[in-house]
């Protein structure tokens, strides 16, 4: 199979958005390729779906996107497998987290900023604690 | 009393020739998490004259391990410090939790929990909150259910100290409680997500108060103030979080509570009706046979059930009525951008506004509706039906930093049906596997709907402009609860009010398991409360 192929697939798979800066699978680094033992069934039903490479790279994003879903239905778990070990990689890389507005920071030790109680909501809470008691007594 | 089965042997009896008998303690407690830690330290701030070990499957929970600071932070959610046992099973790199496979597949909902010091407090999300007083008698209110042998206010006073050990961030006055002391610090700020969900709730006129976390909102107790880093679940680094490794455990230990890890309790051994000790194998594989005058089991609603089961321990009830809360979510997607995946996931707010009875519902008692914090990027992409494709980074592009998602909780009533059993096969831990059944009744799915419809509600009237509705949420199986109930009859329960078996009085279980009802919310803070209280209780027994 050709790295042509393999890229359109991934990026079928990991499409890229242009307008909010999101990079495909392949752009973001990602080689299906390199997936060999859970790629392999997935890419041949891929290719016999769309009757070959050249055809799949003709085709439409609509056109590939029915290829892929042959294989999604044909070899499930594989292709649950692909997707478990492409998601983490994609949704960690700098790019990625970057168009969706994330720092590709860990969470530590930085933390985040969170903004405090504003004075609507004080005064909502002033309202609930005003309505009194609303729990049932039981004997005692 | 006991009934001794394939493979359960009385305490004198040598396995093989590499075991060890040590020397009696007074006490032997089994499993360090959050009852275990409770009771330890109590029994021993009161009977300091009493040698207590507590055995530990697990390890120290070590923060150098803890991902958060990784950027691989978001898959270890998934794998080594995934919040599903079986999950960190399948983990390529091991996890750091000494965990046993469940076979969950007859369950509607999948156990979540950690298996060392700490216990599930290491990936708890802390949110914190007390049973109401009418969660004790469901019987004598409704009908439903069983009433416990003591009631909120018995419990009070164990519920301020249990409070007072973990620190608590939240705000005094919440009219859904009776009184409670002011808190020890501030709520944890409630970000633009609360915000926003509260406007909802203030809208309908509904109940809404920011939750009680055991999470540091400020620097408490020589641990620092939250920063809000988002993935609680994954352990917390800071320790802004309270887990008793790092709250119960230093004080139980500095009051002399002998604290081994690695110890895998086999069985508990009884004879003629009382508990001898316990079996277990050291961390070197090594088999040992520690004596003791009374032997505490911890090991939450399913670890406890099946240690007991595997020792023989005659108890009709002991394994059912295991119960976990039907959950269900309903998420809001907003124009507006809230915070993502900032703050405690768990630790907004919550509202109370149908936690109690009204029968014209069609069921009886109720639903809490609590406001949790968004995922990270990669667990909202998994958690889309289909992850891939265009349509799948639309949806995405949607909902990160723009949703909101009420967790509903429903209260689970007790079932016989619903139970812990032993599977045929030996685990590598050298116990019997174990086995959950957990149906939802025909009651859960109407209190459960009932609570996704004000949920949804909810939500749009905080401005939401579309919701998608989870029916059922299976992941979030954290409380594990009342395999070994409190009651005073022996055929339906396992415990007394004490939380000594029936079948062996000096046998005694202090953890969730006790629970003859659970209510409809976290069991976190009443878990610790009853392990204070029945740790005085003993004392008064053996003073």
């Amino acid at each position: 199979m050709t790295d042509a192929f393999l890229k359109a697939v991934l990026d079928t798979i990991l499409p890229p958005e242009a307008g909010m800066g999101l990079p495909g699978g392949s752009a973001a680094g990602l080689d299906i390729g390199r997936q060999d033992a859970m790629a392999g069934p997935v890419l041949l039903i891929v290719l016999a779906a769309a009757g070959g490479e050249e055809s799949f790279l003709r085709a439409s994003a609509e056109e590939r996107r029915v290829a892929v879903e042959a294989a999604e239905r044909q070899a499930p778990e594989a292709f649950r497998a692909l997707l478990a070990v492409l998601l983490p990689d994609y949704y960690e890389s700098e790019a990625v987290l970057n168009a969706f507005g994330w720092r590709a920071e860990p969470p530590q030790p930085q933390g985040h900023p969170l903004a405090d109680v504003d004075e609507a909501t004080g005064e909502a809470l002033e309202r609930v604690r005003r309505r009194g008691k609303i729990w049932r007594s039981p004997a005692r | 009393m006991s009934s001794p089965g394939v493979g359960v042997r009385a305490i004198d009896q040598k396995g093989c020739p590499e075991t060890v008998k040590r020397d009696p303690v007074d006490v032997v407690v089994v499993g360090a998490g959050l009852a275990g830690a409770a009771f330890s330290w109590r029994l021993a701030e009161r009977a300091p004259k009493l040698s207590i070990l507590c055995l530990e499957r697990g390890g120290w929970p070590e923060t150098k391990t803890m991902p958060a600071a990784s950027r691989n932070w978001q898959r270890a959610s998934l794998g080594s410090f995934a919040t599903s046992p079986n999950l960190r099973l399948q983990a390529k790199e091991g996890s750091p939790s000494a965990d046993y496979p469940i076979d969950d597949s007859g369950s509607a909902f999948k156990p979540l929990m950690w298996n060392g010091v700490g216990g599930s407090t290491v990936n708890w999300a802390a949110h914190f909150p007390r049973l109401h007083p009418s969660d004790f008698a469901t019987r004598s209110l409704d009908g439903a259910g069983d009433d416990w042998p003591f009631g909120y206010f018995d419990l009070e006073p164990y519920y301020d100290l249990n409070d007072s050990i973990m620190g608590v961030s939240g705000l005094a006055g919440d009219p859904a409680y009776p009184p409670k002391p002011e808190r020890a610090m501030p709520p944890i700020a409630l970000g633009r997500l609360g915000m926003t969900a509260a406007r909802g709730f203030d809208r309908l006129g509904w109940h809404w108060w920011p939750v009680d976390a055991a999470i540091n909102s400020a620097d408490h107790d020589g641990r620092p103030g939250c920063n809000h880093c988002g993935p609680c679940l994954i352990g917390c680094i800071s320790r802004a979080k309270a887990s008793v490794d790092a709250t119960y455990w230093p004080k139980a230990i500095a009051r002399g509570v002998k604290l081994a890890t690695g110890a895998v309790v086999q069985q508990v051994a009884i004879e003629a009706g009382r508990a001898t000790g316990v079996i277990y194998r050291d961390a070197d594989g090594r088999e040992q046979v520690q004596p003791a005058g009374i032997v505490v089991v911890a090991g939450n609603g399913i670890g406890t059930a099946r240690l007991l089961l595997a020792s023989g321990l005659a108890s009709p009830a002991l394994g059912r009525n295991l119960m976990f809360h039907p959950a269900g979510y309903v998420r809001g997607m907003f124009e507006e951008e809230l915070d993502g995946p900032v703050g405690p996931v768990g630790c907004a707010i919550y509202s109370h506004e149908f936690y109690e009875t009204d029968l014209g519902r069609g069921f009886a008692r109720g639903v809490q509706l609590q406001v949790t914090r968004e995922n990270n990027l990669l667990q909202q992409a998994l958690r889309l039906e289909r992850p891939w494709g265009e349509e799948a980074q639309r949806r995405l592009r949607e909902e990160f930093r723009h949703s909101i998602a009420i967790l509903v909780t429903a209260e689970d009533l007790p079932d016989p049906g619903n139970r812990v059993t032993l599977a045929d096969r030996t685990e590598a831990d050298g116990l019997p596997g174990a086995r959950l059944e957990y149906r939802l009744s025909a009651r859960d799915r109407l209190s459960l709907d009932f609570g996704l419809d004000r949920a949804e509600e909810m939500l749009r009237a905080a401005g939401a402009r579309r919701i998608h509705r989870l029916p059922l949420a299976p992941l979030t199986g954290w409380h594990l609860l009342g395999t070994a109930r409190m009651g005073s009859d022996p055929a339906t329960s396992v415990v007394d009010g004490r939380g000594r078996c029936h079948a062996a009085p000096n046998l005694l279980v202090v953890d969730g398991s006790v629970f003859p009802t659970v209510g409809a919310l976290n069991p976190g803070s009443t878990i610790g409360a009853v392990a204070l209280k029945l740790a005085d209780d003993l004392v008064r027994e053996v003073a």
